[in-house]
């Protein structure tokens, strides 16, 4: 926008152009869901950011070459199928007729090669197929083909990942983008159109559906898998930061569903016999405590393993989902429950009895001197500021001597990457909580790499683990990988790369008028109001 | 008088230079990093430094800030890190539900508060004094979100009369647009109606303590009530002054009752801002509403001489 | 008209309480609550404010950041006297040990926004040619509106009560110095003042004697908005993430930490609410009771 304009903008206080929504007549509000989102959508680019609000989005207006079914097995999605020859050194996928861009333009192999390209670069577990990949191409408009260097087992897995950065399809001219830098214009193939032009950054985001949408024939939907039916004409994303005002807004009718109500608003909206409460994501989310390697005490294993055994999940887990039982979960280990992968290897030292005058006694006969522990955390989000107060106190009552630091979750992100001293700016511990998809296995979860300085906060630097994670990669089956898995279990118990605090469910609250909401996180399609 | 109003205008550009300077500066030594937010939670430290240097955010300060200020002067605001949009646009789209909001709740506020506090001073000491008083006290003891979600209880959930959150442009209709605003301005009313009484009350109590006025009482009500117009306009400068400087106070309510009624305006902006680094925008929302605010208290300083002809400049 | 305006010193006149007879036997204590009971409710219940501040370790009260995950959200009881939070805290406690952060926050602002106002508008108000930089510089702090520039500060800052006292008090510093000079600008004109300046009185007697005492009573008027208004911006900065950690309880941050569910447990809003806004509400009584006591003029009508 140019000078004029802004001020023009700023003088005419009303009337402004873009606030200007199509009005709705009332007969059309049943074609229209309104939705509160967990927050703001603020970055829309799925491979630029791994914000959990930005993968929601992405499903609405991208979609993905493999899609994702209720038991987290990958179903094929945009292809129609793929064949592997060469002992499962080549993949020929074939895309499916009458896919087609938001812009009109076909949907060609070559996009979906660039948009692979693009992705491998900033998702691990696409990092990991890349680096397996001798080379990827497009023989035909509706064929890609995969030469790897050795068999990876994973492709449709890792093309069709629900975690963060998904492999969103976009067009090549988009996909040639700088992975580090944001792609704004959304051009996806997905059942919803990005209405860029109502967006309200903080505030709104609005998609309309997509007439021509293509989608899967026959088969159900299920998870990200299965035909994509979009019922709603548009889709409104409204931000209400304030949780209260929320809840009224449910109560009021004016929204249709909200996504993330806390815990302890639940009893209020169940009361309210026009609202449906239910637990729609089963893989929830799983807290962590991550140390810091680098710096005492943390950098000692006695000092780490110490203070496993004080870990009481049921503790955390209250105080981060409520009261409800059914809302959390515990003796959770390095993977998530109900994956594939999860294993009760080494389970034994959370379950224990949490005998806190045992740790205290074996936290200074590690070597423990009492020096200051700084415990960094967010206090805006509420889960992670209840897990971290759970934390502090935890760690108070075992004779560490403590120095809390509660900031907003801004600066913790800042800070955390600082390998400063933690008296000089860096830190001992945070906490943070990351979707149970993130946690299904060594591929997608960045806290199980013991790769050092270049790893995730904390910088473990564990061989062992490194090792056992390309020995998953390798394995050739699930039998296999489980084994490896239950390996990898054991060693984050032995050196401690990170404390599992246990897995809490996001209910999500409706009207008890839609119907056909997938499980998952929020899905859109499929979903629809009865008549 | 006309070379007095132009030396103050002129003079607002040094002022504004200042704003921006301190603005800009309080910004950069700020410890979030906006690089950090942006790449999300598994971003790898090597992500963020890759991201902080394409954002240009490794540059040094003066060269960040010439650059900036330059943009600044050609109307430039500069493109938000987060959503990659213009600030002016991001601005623009904002500007309506706060200027609404906030002329609603001047005008409401004014026109119940001056008549409260010289009713006040007039029957000073009486039940009438006391109860507005008090009122006027509880108005700005009580904070402004559990002000808010009272009202959204009783009139929006309860009685159902006006709408939880949200706003409606005034495109929509002039009856959606004041229904979406009427609470959101009472809850922000609060505060600055009580501040307004006040200070009428006690300039009005100075004004009417003076012996002109006690001589007009002597001699009947009739003059007494011609005068207190005179009284109230000896009494303006500082109404004047208070009504200037609780736009600061509407501001910053506006951002407490923005967030509450989910109304998209500017105060939610500068604070989603604030807490994300997103350093272009909260510069520009800073800027206009300082320059907003500067305009305000010139007005107000200019308005000195026209209540109060003793005031030369 | 200027001719009709009383100097207001010259009303400063013989002691009233001396002058009239005290309506019924009383002691000197009963006369003046008499004379000023908004002084006297406004005083104790600050006092009693105070004292809560102060013995709030001995106030049956447990360790208020002792968290209890299964004693969580507990309804006000004989053991909970103010129910429990979110994460098992006596709330009662908080409340209690919360008087100390939020007077102190509300005090220290006052004073320190006052003291340095005043200073900045009596030189800016009469010493002419620093008018114009002074303005100017306190048009551009001023110019940044208050809450915003305090986020603003605190998001430089660690949330410590000491950043939070800071934060508050530069964005007021401007607001008070520009009331001084407001009030200076005025009474340099009155024809006393001018009488003064004629006869040759140094400056700084006459600011000292003529100006001074003019500007106290609007200043205790907008020192003790201010002392309020700084216990709820800290609730304000609380409320929007840029206050005191929880793990230092003030009544603003137990209510922002409780507010989310104030629908289903609102004892958690209600109690810290309830006594940030006695203690507001009496310190403006005290100001407009002191108010009243110093301005003789006011003082006469009585």
């Amino acid at each position: 926008m140019k000078r004029r304009t802004f001020v023009q903008g700023a003088a005419a206080s009303a009337g402004i152009a873009a606030l200007a929504t199509p009005h709705i007549a009332s007969g059309e509000a049943a074609r229209v869901l309104k939705f509160i989102p967990q927050s703001d959508l603020a970055t829309l680019d799925p491979i630029w950011t791994t914000a959990y609000v930005t993968r929601n989005h992405a499903f609405l207006v991208f979609d993905t070459l493999y899609g994702q079914d209720d038991s987290y097995a990958a179903q094929p999605q945009m292809v129609e199928g793929a064949t592997t020859d060469a002992d499962g050194k080549q993949w020929t996928l074939k895309l499916r007729d009458g896919l087609k861009f938001h812009d009109g333009t076909p949907v060609l192999a070559r996009d979906c090669v660039a948009s692979i390209q693009r992705w491998g670069k900033r998702d691990a577990f696409g990092g990991a197929l890349m680096a397996a990949t001798d080379e990827l191409s497009a023989p035909d408009d509706r064929t890609l083909v995969f030469r790897l260097k050795k068999p990876f087992p994973l492709l449709p897995d890792a093309l069709g990942k629900t975690g963060s950065n998904i492999c969103a399809i976009i067009p090549e001219r988009l996909a040639k983008t700088d992975p580090f830098t944001q792609v704004t214009e959304m051009v996806g193939s997905g059942p919803y159109r990005f209405l860029a032009d109502e967006r309200v950054p903080g505030s709104r985001v609005a998609y309309a559906r997509f007439a021509d949408y293509r989608p899967r024939d026959g088969g159900t939907a299920s998870f990200t898998a299965g035909p994509k039916i979009a019922n709603f004409d548009r889709v409104e994303w409204n931000v209400i930061p304030d949780s209260a005002t929320a809840a009224g807004a449910m109560q009021s009718g004016e929204m249709d569903w909200w996504e993330n109500p806390p815990g302890d608003l639940l009893p209020l909206l169940r009361r309210d016999g026009k609202l449906k409460v239910a637990v729609q994501d089963p893989t929830g989310f799983l807290g962590y405590m991550r140390p810091n390697f680098l710096y005492p005490p943390f950098d000692n294993p006695a000092f780490r393993r110490a203070l496993l055994p004080a870990i009481n999940q049921a503790d955390f887990m209250t105080a981060a989902a409520g009261s409800d039982p059914k809302l959390s979960h515990t003796g959770i280990g390095a993977f998530c429950p109900s994956s594939p992968m999860a294993t009760d290897a080494g389970m034994a030292v959370l379950n224990g009895p949490h005998d806190l005058e045992k740790v205290r006694a074996d936290v200074r006969a590690s070597g423990y001197k009492g020096e200051p522990v700084v415990l960094l955390t967010g206090t805006d989000f509420p889960i992670i500021n209840a897990i971290a107060n759970v934390g502090a106190d935890l760690l108070k009552r075992v004779g560490v001597n403590v120095d809390y630091q509660g900031v907003d979750w801004g600066t913790v992100v800042q800070r955390r990457a600082k390998k400063d001293p933690p008296d000089k700016g860096g830190w001992n511990v945070f906490f943070t909580y990351w979707s149970g998809l993130d946690n299904f296995n060594p591929a997608v979860d960045l806290a199980l790499r013991g790769n050092g300085g270049g790893g995730w906060f904390g910088w473990p630097d564990m061989p062992k683990l490194e090792q056992l994670r390309t020995a998953w990669f390798d394995a050739p089956d699930a039998q296999a990988q489980k084994r490896v898995c239950a390996q990898i279990q054991q060693d984050v118990f032995d050196e401690v790369p990170f404390y599992p605090l246990g897995q809490l469910y996001q209910p999500t609250a409706y009207k008890t008028e839609l119907e056909g909401i997938l499980n998952g996180f929020v899905l859109f399609w499929n979903v629809r109001r009865s008549a | 008088m006309l070379a007095y109003i132009v030396r103050r205008v002129l003079a607002t550009i040094p002022v504004m230079a200042v704003v921006a300077m301190f603005v800009f500066s309080l910004l950069y030594i700020a410890p979030g990093d906006p690089a950090a937010i942006i790449a999300g939670d598994q971003a790898t430290p090597a992500d963020i430094v890759r991201i902080h240097a394409q954002l240009g955010l490794d540059r040094p300060f003066l060269v960040r800030f010439a650059d900036w200020f330059w943009h600044v002067l050609n109307g430039d605001l500069g493109t938000s890190i987060f959503t990659n949009l213009p600030v002016t646009h991001l601005i623009a789209q904002r500007v309506e539900p706060t200027v609404s909001l906030m002329l609603l709740t001047m005008v409401l506020s004014i026109v119940i508060a001056v008549p409260m506090g010289v009713l006040a001073a007039w029957k000073q000491g009486s039940w009438i004094d006391r109860l507005i008083m008090v009122n006027a006290v509880i108005g700005f003891s009580v904070p402004v979100f559990v002000i808010g979600y009272v009202l959204a209880y009783i009139f929006a959930l309860q009685l159902d009369w006006l709408p939880v959150q949200g706003f409606t442009s005034i495109s929509h209709g002039f009856w959606p647009f004041l229904k979406s605003l009427i609470l959101p301005a009472v809850t922000l009313g609060g505060i600055y109606i009580a501040l307004i009484a006040r200070i009428t009350r006690a300039t009005m109590l100075e004004v009417l303590s003076q012996d002109y006025v006690r001589t007009a009482k002597s001699k009947g009500v009739g003059q007494y009530a011609v005068l207190f117009l005179h009284a109230l306009k000896n009494a303006a400068v500082p109404i004047v002054t208070v009504i200037g400087l609780g736009v600061a106070l509407l501001i910053g309510g506006a951002v407490v009752t923005e967030t509450v009624f989910a109304i998209p305006g500017l105060g939610r902006l500068t604070v989603d801002a604030i807490l994300r680094r997103d350093y272009p925008v909260i510069q520009g929302v800073v800027l206009l509403f300082s320059f907003a605010y500067v305009l305000v208290n010139l007005l107000v300083d200019l308005s000195y001489t026209f209540f109060d002809p003793r005031i030369r400049y | 008209m200027s001719s009709a305006v009383v100097p207001p010193d010259a009303v400063a006149a013989p002691a009233l309480p001396d002058v009239l007879p005290p309506p019924r036997r009383r002691g000197r204590v009963g006369t003046f609550a008499y004379r000023h009971p908004t002084i006297l409710a406004g005083g104790a219940l600050l006092a009693v404010m105070l004292l809560i501040a102060v013995f709030a370790p001995v106030l049956h009260t447990v360790d208020p950041t002792a968290l209890a995950p299964a004693r969580r959200l507990r309804a006000p009881s004989g053991e909970y006297w103010f129910g429990t939070d979110m994460l098992g805290r006596d709330i009662y406690s908080r409340v209690m040990y919360g008087a100390r952060v939020s007077l102190l926050v509300g005090f220290a602002v006052a004073l320190l926004s006052s003291a340095i106002g005043m200073l900045i508008g009596l030189v800016s108000g009469y010493v002419r040619w620093t008018d114009a930089v002074i303005m100017r510089v306190m048009d551009g702090l001023m110019a940044i509106p208050g809450i915003l520039l305090a986020i603003a500060l605190m998001a430089l800052t660690r949330g410590s009560v000491q950043n939070v006292i800071i934060a508050i008090t530069v964005p007021q510093v401007p607001q008070v110095s520009r009331l001084v000079r407001g009030l200076v600008l005025s009474l340099r004109e009155q024809p006393y003042v001018e009488a003064a300046v004629a006869a040759g009185t140094p400056g700084w007697k006459i600011i000292l004697r003529h100006i001074l005492p003019n500007t106290l009573a609007p200043l205790m008027v907008q020192a003790t908005y201010i002392c309020g208004s700084a216990m709820i911006i800290e609730a304000i900065l609380s409320f929007i993430g840029a206050g005191t950690p929880p793990i230092i309880p003030s009544w603003g941050n137990i209510m922002a930490e409780g507010r989310a569910l104030w629908q289903v447990k609102p004892y958690i809003v209600f109690f810290p609410a309830a006594f940030l806004s006695v203690t507001v509400l009496a310190v403006n009584l005290l100001g407009d009771g002191l108010r009243d006591a110093l301005d003789p003029r006011a003082a006469r009508r009585l």
